[in-house]
């Protein structure tokens, strides 16, 4: 792995991290994509067989701390929603933007379905419906993302001519 | 990596996923992994102080573009607050005495004067479900777990969790929190539980015939020796009777600006060692057999 790329990695997840946490209304933070998710599953496309899976537990643990759950929570879901974008890495890439919209959405809802599990099988504050509003902002967050990380690999990489 | 060789991607991700669920647990029930928390937290410092940086700058803004006429008639207003506390503050004294000579009287314990450090929120949107904010004082600032957090109109909840620089206050919202209060006008003494963010506390295990009203403050009471008495927590706002449920059912609107408040004060050392003393005393005597007092 190149010392640029992952330079670019680092800054993608810095800059997830701050939209993800930035303070917002309460109204507005129900919306708010899921940000780091979603830069996890852009690597785990792209990097591939590359993709080192202590990558999901470490940004996950990050995660944790910072949002006060238990460690090992948010480090799990990014774990098996990474695994699931390895083991269908070849469709996801095929897949047309709204397929692909639609799939990425799907990915984030069981991305919050596994988290809220795990918050009610440890007996916190079980969620209610309004929670999963997040995976229709990060469906529809998708292809902006991709776009600007696809752009900035081009120019600053070089990843897709290696 | 241990099986960089023979290993495929299933099996890795099901290694690792054993190693997570085991510090799920090791975390949830036996707070072992709490130095794993503490560097990572400390690693993060930069990431939170990032985050409150637009709220700063927002602040810094209009600190700055206000104009002299403002700030005078702000200093002017603040000089009239000034005046009226200290009269306020001069009653305050002579009272605080004739408590006190009082209480020697009745030879119980003195109202203890808490020290307080103050501390500011940093601006978070957490993804929990829990209640909870992030307060920029950490164990280096002597902050302690159970510590109790108050802005200028009442309690917002006590300290939960510690790191060097940070630490996490649980409002009175959530529903892990409870609260020993007390009614300010009958001296009827209750729990008031949290029910969710952004949501009315309420009073538990009210029988219909106790004597609460709407609009009644409460204050805590000091019972259970982790909240300091006397201090604000909410005012009764709404009372139903649920037919066929046992106890009354209360909301109540906290004081504090749980959502407004980003300057908080953190009460330490409200117990003083004598209190201290009967408290452990009160809780370590020995039970006595029930008959030894009835029949001698």
């Amino acid at each position: 792995m190149t010392y640029r790329l992952a330079l670019l990695m680092l800054f993608s997840f810095l800059v997830a991290s701050l939209l993800q946490f930035l303070p917002v209304s309460e109204v507005l933070a129900i919306w708010v994509p899921q940000w780091v998710a979603l830069i996890i599953i852009y690597w785990a496309l792209v990097l591939d067989e590359r993709f080192k899976l202590l990558l999901p537990c470490f940004v996950g643990l990050c995660l944790d701390v910072m949002n006060g759950t238990i460690l090992g929570q948010h480090a799990l879901a990014l774990l098996w929603v990474s695994f699931i974008v390895l083991k269908n890495g070849k469709q996801l890439r095929r897949a047309g933007r709204i397929q692909q919209m639609v799939e990425i959405g799907l990915l984030i809802l069981g991305y919050q379905f596994i988290l809220s599990v795990i918050q009610g099988v440890i007996g916190q504050q079980l969620v209610d419906w309004r929670y999963f509003a997040a995976s229709l902002t990060s469906a529809i967050i998708w292809p902006w993302i991709s776009i600007v990380l696809d752009d900035s690999c081009r120019r600053f990489v070089k990843l897709k001519e290696e | 990596m241990l099986f960089r060789h023979a290993t495929g991607l299933g099996l890795r991700v099901l290694c690792l996923s054993v190693f997570m669920m085991g510090l799920m647990v090791a975390d949830h029930h036996y707070r072992y992994v709490n130095n794993v928390r503490n560097v990572l937290s400390v690693v993060l410092i930069p990431l939170q102080y990032a985050l409150n940086a637009p709220i700063q700058a927002i602040d810094w803004v209009k600190m700055s573009a206000a104009t002299q006429h403002q700030l005078t008639t702000e200093n002017i207003h603040l000089k009239q607050q000034i005046l009226l506390m200290q009269v306020s503050l001069q009653q305050l004294i002579n009272m605080q005495q004739e408590n006190s000579q009082l209480r020697a009287l009745l030879k119980s314990s003195s109202r203890i004067n808490g020290q307080f450090q103050e501390a500011k929120l940093l601006a978070m949107n957490l993804e929990a479900a829990s209640a909870e904010v992030v307060l920029d004082k950490g164990s280096r600032d002597g902050v302690e777990i159970g510590q109790v957090v108050i802005d200028v109109s009442g309690v917002m909840g006590q300290i939960m969790d510690v790191t060097p620089f940070t630490s996490r206050l649980l409002l009175i919202t959530d529903p892990r929190s409870g609260v020993p209060v007390e009614d300010d006008r009958s001296n009827f003494q209750a729990i008031v539980m949290g029910t969710g963010a952004n949501m009315p506390l309420s009073l538990i295990h009210v029988a219909e015939t106790s004597d609460v009203k709407v609009g009644d403050l409460l204050l805590t009471s000091g019972l259970g020796a982790r909240y300091p008495e006397g201090y604000p927590v909410g005012t009764v706002s709404r009372i139903t009777k649920m037919s066929g449920e046992p106890f009354l059912s209360i909301a109540v609107e906290p004081s504090a600006l749980l959502e407004q408040s980003r300057r908080v004060l953190i009460v330490s050392h409200y117990l003083n060692d004598d209190s201290k003393k009967m408290l452990y005393e009160a809780t370590t005597v020995p039970m006595k057999p029930a008959v030894a007092g009835g029949t001698q």
